[in-house]
């Protein structure tokens, strides 16, 4: 019989106080997050304590201080129980060269509790679903690098974890190779039912892939939510002409519209701030009195990417002992 | 069989084999798993598995087989040679057989042997993990640091111990069989075979430790390999140079830190022989301090590698 996980309803992560020090720089201060199943975006700066952060959850590194249980486990005390149900792709490629795909994940297997039978079989069942074909069976040695993420994705689902750890899985991809990583592990979170916590600096990325968002900065927490408040829509509508753009902006004007000062794109458009509801029918009336080339009209919406810059200047404009002081818990479900 | 990939079943069905009409794969979708997750008793012992079968370059390319076949042949071949030649002795009704080596002579001889294996597959066994980083993917699983270092240990040990026990099996089998009196030497041999573990067991231990110790340290491998040498030889020639100088006093211990010579003489207290080397005698220490000796830098090599291992970045 399988053995029960220690807590089943326990918070997937519960991070409390955590602080890692090394020698001269605190990598994680006082940092305190809870997160639930999902594919959970972990965003910050290259040196902001991501994969400290992640290395800690596994239990390869000790906590300075604070609490730190995932699944219910202590990972630094109980880690050889709890990386059972744990998979990690690690930032660097860390694959041996002299051995085939099969042999290598299906070892990886085993050594995360896998009796040889069910190792092998799952072997040829996940490198079958990262797309790894022929070419499993040749040493890892002639893959290309878009094949060994794919191997190291597949070493870290090869044990059905319940917690999927990535760190910055499309390093040194190209753009389509990267499409096809993301891709990937969308699949992995919302079809396989694996909690995916998913450490990158670029947003684009983390948008595109995850439902929910941390953002961390010099160790602390800058911002725990669900994606969606992130790139909630904005309170503008942009409004795009061919020509005309003056005479459309004091039309609008002239009907009680707030047109906003500068435009957003070149000089063919036309910003309105959206006081309660939103105009379309006296934007098309203006645009057809006035017999306008018109191209679109949009209700803006935060990229991911202002808001972050947003926080960081707001966090360092108010100090740094505030910024931790901001919300504690990620997410409550 | 019949054509097209369709099979007649005894019972008369026809069960499709191979790819389906479309010939693509039939997508299953993700299956989880449900069944047991065992732990580190059994990591240890894949990893244990993986080493022993690197270390005789099993599931390797020929090449890597060439230095661990030697290692183990070798040796084995000198066994047979004594055994043809007790026969060939004993059929012309010679009876001096002292002049052939016996199981208190094997350390000495396969001794070498197995320091060109672990010299060789010591560096190989660990120096690829650090190298190509792949020890970061091992620690994250259901494993201690101290697992994997101790699973190294044992596998280098246990090849070591294997063609160090091969040369004496073979004198054990061809002294049997080549006798009348089977069950006196039957006796004769079974009086020997304590001895011959004891002295194996330390010999092995002692230089795989030393072996993984060092290519602990070292991460390039023709480097590690040659330091694990140079310690195995360099010692060896200083000792020999001190000595000879009869410098006198407190002198004679440095040859505690000649690895083989200390090895010879524990093997010489199992036995109860005078060490075959002449260094430990020029030292003139007793042949108890050479068994400290090697115990303590087995147990030492060993916990070096073990600390190593727990520090080591990953």
């Amino acid at each position: 019989m399988p053995e029960p996980i220690a807590d089943a309803a326990a918070p997937l992560i519960h991070v409390e106080a955590l602080t890692k020090r090394f020698p001269g720089v605190v990598a994680l201060d006082a940092l305190t997050l809870d997160v639930a199943p999902g594919i959970v975006g972990l965003v910050g700066a290259n040196g902001a304590g991501k994969s400290t952060l992640l290395k800690i959850l596994l239990g390869l590194l000790a906590p300075t201080s604070g609490r730190v249980e995932v699944m219910g486990y202590v990972p630094w005390t109980q880690g050889t129980r709890l990386r059972r149900y744990v998979g990690y792709m690690p930032e660097h490629p860390a694959l041996p060269p002299d051995v085939s795909a099969t042999e290598f994940v299906a070892q990886a297997g085993r050594l995360s509790g896998l009796p040889a039978k069910a190792a092998r079989e799952r072997t040829a069942d996940v490198l079958r679903h990262v797309g790894l074909a022929e070419e499993r069976y040749r040493p890892i040695g002639g893959y290309s690098t878009g094949m060994r993420q794919r191997v190291q994705l597949a070493q870290a689902i090869v044990h059905d974890p319940r917690l999927l750890l990535l760190d910055e899985p499309t390093n040194g991809l190209d753009p389509a190779g990267r499409d096809e990583m993301l891709g990937l592990i969308r699949r992995t979170g919302t079809e396989f039912g694996i909690a995916i916590v998913l450490a990158s600096h670029l947003l684009g990325e983390i948008e595109a892939v995850c439902d929910h968002l941390v953002a961390i900065d010099g160790g602390r927490l800058l911002r725990a939510a669900p994606m969606a408040e992130f790139t909630a829509e904005t309170g503008i509508l942009t409004v795009e002409v061919e020509e005309g753009r003056d005479a459309l902006a004091a039309g609008l004007a002239t009907r009680g519209l707030r047109v906003l000062e500068g435009s957003g794109h070149g000089d063919r458009t036309v910003r309105i701030a959206l006081d309660g509801g939103v105009p379309f029918d006296v934007v098309r009336d203006t645009v057809a009195d006035l017999g306008l080339p018109l191209v679109r009209v949009e209700r803006g919406r935060h990229s991911l990417e202002d808001l972050f810059r947003d926080d960081l200047v707001a966090a360092s404009a108010a100090g740094p002992d505030t910024a931790s002081a901001g919300p504690t818990t990620g997410r409550s479900a | 069989m019949t054509a097209g990939g369709d099979r007649v079943t005894a019972g008369g069905d026809r069960v499709t084999v191979g790819p389906g009409p479309t010939g693509s794969i039939y997508d299953i979708g993700y299956r989880g798993y449900d069944g047991p997750r065992l732990g580190r008793r059994h990591a240890f012992t894949t990893l244990f598995l993986a080493a022993l079968r690197a270390t005789f370059g099993l599931g390797r390319s020929g090449r890597a087989k060439i230095l661990p076949v030697f290692c183990l042949v070798f040796p084995a071949i000198m066994a047979v040679v004594v055994v043809a030649m007790s026969a060939f002795a004993s059929r012309f009704g010679i009876s001096d057989l002292g002049v052939l080596p016996g199981h208190p002579d094997m350390a000495g001889s396969t001794g070498t042997f197995v320091v060109l294996l672990v010299a060789v597959q010591a560096p190989e066994l660990l120096g690829r993990d650090v190298r190509y980083r792949v020890l970061t993917l091992y620690f994250s699983r259901a494993l201690l640091r101290v697992d994997y270092a101790l699973a190294k240990l044992a596998a280098l040990t246990t090849a070591a111990l294997i063609i160090l026990l091969v040369p004496h099996l073979i004198l054990t089998i061809g002294a049997v069989l080549l006798t009348s009196d089977v069950l006196g030497a039957l006796g004769r041999e079974a009086g020997f075979w304590p001895a011959i573990l004891g002295s194996t067991v330390v010999t092995a231990v002692a230089m795989a430790g030393v072996a993984l110790m060092i290519a602990a340290f070292i991460a390039r491998r023709a480097y590690a390999t040659v330091a694990i040498f140079g310690v195995f030889i360099v010692p060896a020639i200083i000792v020999g140079v001190v000595l000879a100088l009869e410098l006198g006093g407190a002198s004679r211990y440095i040859v505690l830190l000649d690895v083989g010579t200390v090895l010879d003489a524990a093997n010489a207290w199992f036995f109860g022989i005078v060490p075959t080397s002449g260094v430990w005698q020029l030292a003139s220490l007793p042949l108890s301090l050479g068994l400290a000796d090697s115990i303590v830098i087995a147990l030492g090599a060993s916990a070096i590698l073990v600390q190593r291992y727990r520090t080591i970045t990953a």
